[in-house]
């Protein structure tokens, strides 16, 4: 009797594609995250500068 | 951006377990089919990439009528989210049905109604994609993306019953199938098993990532408030 079929290259292949997907997307994920946090670090550092900056204008004008 | 809530690490660590389970299964619990050899166990990640394909595309148009009732931005970022990662699901399920039906059909590709109404489901919501980055103003992009996912979701009844109304070479897995169906076959308690367990996983892992994904969404949504204060 005849055993099964020899497909191992094509089972290898579609996991290749399960897992490789998997990891770009998760990859993605974490990298977005990244960019985001820094930008909003960043943002939010310039926000405070200039808060103080303005505060600064502000006393300044009281003064004179 | 809040901190990360302890309900997404204990769902991030339950997938991982799962996920790391479900593999187990397939490579080593569930037995090789006799006629068919190894591809025939793609199988199991390759439906339970469908279910959650769908899943992620019915989590849209269920948002998409709740955005469309409340306007609340949140139900925009669940939207998106949902249509993001259906979209990489049935990425995989297409493409690794495709190398399953190399070996059993001998080809790569056909158009069959199963095959047919999946890419244009896949097409339908690439599309979603396209129009929210073609529109910059955020509410009307909300609305529109709405609209667009309540009236995409039509592919993704007409897909899943694709195989049980048209004749087609694609099998049917549970319930009656067509006797034209190639690549058929009965399957043992352990690869019941296996195909209940993938299930769940990516049940998990879907959840898991919609989570993640919703909260990037935030985090992208606070971010262009901070650019438009500055800016102003």
């Amino acid at each position: 009797m005849e055993g099964p079929a020899e497909t191992t290259a094509y089972f290898i292949a579609g996991y290749t594609v399960i897992f490789g997907t998997l990891i770009v997307y998760l990859t993605s994920l974490v990298m977005r995250f990244r960019r985001l946090h820094q930008d909003k670090a960043l943002l939010t550092d310039l926000q405070s500068d200039e808060e103080k900056a303005s505060l600064q204008e502000e006393s300044l004008g009281t003064l004179s | 951006m809040a901190s990360k809530p302890r309900l997404l690490t204990v769902l991030d660590i339950v997938t991982a377990l799962l996920m790391a389970a479900a593999i187990y299964m397939v490579f080593i619990f569930a037995p090789m089919e006799r006629v068919m050899g190894a591809v025939q166990k793609v199988f199991y990640f390759h439906v339970a990439a469908g279910w959650a394909g769908m899943l992620g595309f019915f989590v849209a148009f269920v948002a998409g009528i709740v955005y469309l009732i409340t306007k609340q931005s949140r139900w925009d970022r669940v939207e998106l989210a949902g249509v993001e990662i259906g979209l990489v699901f049935m990425f995989i399920c297409i493409v690794t049905g495709s190398i399953w039906a190399r070996p059993i059909w001998n080809t790569w590709w056909t158009w069959d109604p199963r095959l047919t109404t999946a890419t244009i489901m896949e097409l339908a919501y690439a599309a979603y994609m396209m129009l929210r980055s073609g529109i910059e103003d955020p509410e009307r992009r909300a609305r529109f993306g709405a609209v667009y996912s309540i009236v995409a979701f039509i592919s993704v009844p007409l897909t899943f019953f694709s195989i049980r109304i048209f004749r087609t070479i694609h099998p049917v897995v549970i319930g009656s199938n067509d006797p034209t169906a190639q690549g058929t076959f009965n399957m043992t308690p352990a690869m019941g098993q296996t195909f209940a367990f993938s299930l769940i996983a990516f049940s998990f892992l879907f959840a898991a990532l919609l989570w993640h994904r919703i909260r990037l969404g935030k985090l992208q949504e606070d971010v262009e408030r901070l650019k438009l204060q500055l800016q102003s």
